[in-house]
């Protein structure tokens, strides 16, 4: 849950990024952490096996700058995206702000990102939230690669909600900021406490 | 008052004799965002890599716990990575605060076991308050509305976009 202090005048969010192994979710924070300079990030934590898999989460602190006032820093989480990690999942998705579903473009991934949008509803209503509740936002990764999947398909088949979504290459950074930047907008008019 | 206020003023009331360097103590929300702090630690990026990592560590810790049938009540559960002078140590909520964990970090000191001892005199001390987050949580009313695309790009100026 974002935490807002009336008193410092700061509001802190969480967003986190939520995908198929290997579909890209590590790379679009490394990219942001890459194009942000030292005054508006904190040291970008992984947690990793030994061949660079996520092993509990990426954590990535924001700070953004002020809006009417209120200092925004954002805390950019990464799940683990192979199959056997759902229990680590599911506490990363505590207290969740914002999502970015990072689903992988390549035709023969499309089972695997139904399998992780499926697992994203599921841990979500575990935890008593309503997905169509939540500020998300798809990004269809890996636009750059030949054999993909159209983004129309992608959005009949796995954005049931409507949500907006994106293009990327974020192995380029194509449609990194555009993503994070629509989630936080989202984010920042979904917070509650108003005086 | 703000969490942050109440929980910073017991902070500076505490009377107990704390290391003057090499010691840190970290109120943590459950979502593993430092609400308050006690010691060296004080750069505001280092404490929200800290609050995210401690936190998560402690749920993990909490899941495991799930695991082991022995284990009933997590009231006496206490998660601790050290050596003989360094290391860190978390303690669980209270009853009266079950979203805030108390985390202690210290770093060459030559009695830690003497220091445990002060992380628990704490942890009580703060154990009988009722931390409530007035401001913030209890509000149902949007804090931004109607987000102008000119502000959020502000934000973003950085990027570039």
């Amino acid at each position: 849950m974002s935490f807002v202090n009336h008193n410092k005048k700061e509001v802190n969010c969480k967003i986190v990024y939520y995908g198929p192994g290997l579909g890209g979710k590590t790379t679009n924070i490394q990219y942001v952490y890459k194009k942000t300079s030292g005054d508006n990030k904190g040291n970008m934590i992984k947690l990793n096996t030994e061949n660079e898999r996520t092993l509990f989460f990426d954590f990535l602190p924001l700070e953004l700058g002020e809006i009417r006032g209120y200092k925004t820093r954002f805390h950019l989480y990464t799940v683990p995206g192979q199959v056997f990690y759902e229990a680590s999942r599911k506490l990363i998705l505590r207290a969740v702000d914002g999502l970015i579903f990072v689903a992988d473009s390549q035709l023969e991934k499309m089972e695997a990102n139904i399998e992780s949008l499926d697992g994203l509803e599921k841990n979500l209503t575990e935890q008593g939230y309503d997905i169509s509740k939540i500020p998300l936002v798809f990004q269809w990764n890996k636009r750059d690669l030949p054999n993909v999947t159209p983004c129309e398909d992608l959005e009949k088949r796995l954005n049931k909600w409507g949500s907006p979504s994106y293009e990327a290459a974020a192995v380029n950074g194509d449609g990194v900021f555009e993503t994070l930047k629509e989630v936080s907008k989202l984010v920042l008019m979904n917070l509650k406490g108003g005086l | 008052m703000s969490v942050e206020k109440t929980l910073q003023e017991h902070f500076e009331k505490l009377t107990f004799d704390t290391p003057k360097k090499g010691f840190t103590v970290l109120a943590i929300s459950a979502e593993g965002q430092v609400l308050s702090q006690m010691g060296d630690k004080k750069d505001s990026k280092e404490l929200q890599s800290l609050g995210a990592l401690l936190a998560g560590v402690w749920q993990a810790s909490e899941a495991l716990k799930d695991f082991m049938s022995e284990v009933e009540s997590k009231e006496n559960l206490r998660l601790s990575f050290q050596n003989a002078h360094s290391g860190y140590l978390v303690l669980p909520p209270s009853e009266k605060n079950p979203k805030i964990i108390f985390a202690f970090l210290f770093e060459k000191q030559t009695n830690p076991g003497k220091l445990k001892h002060l992380a628990g005199k704490i942890k009580d001390h703060f154990s009988e308050i009722e931390i409530l987050n007035k401001d913030s949580s209890e509000s149902e009313e949007f804090l931004f509305k109607n987000i102008t695309e000119d502000e959020v790009d502000k934000l973003f100026s950085f990027a570039g976009l």
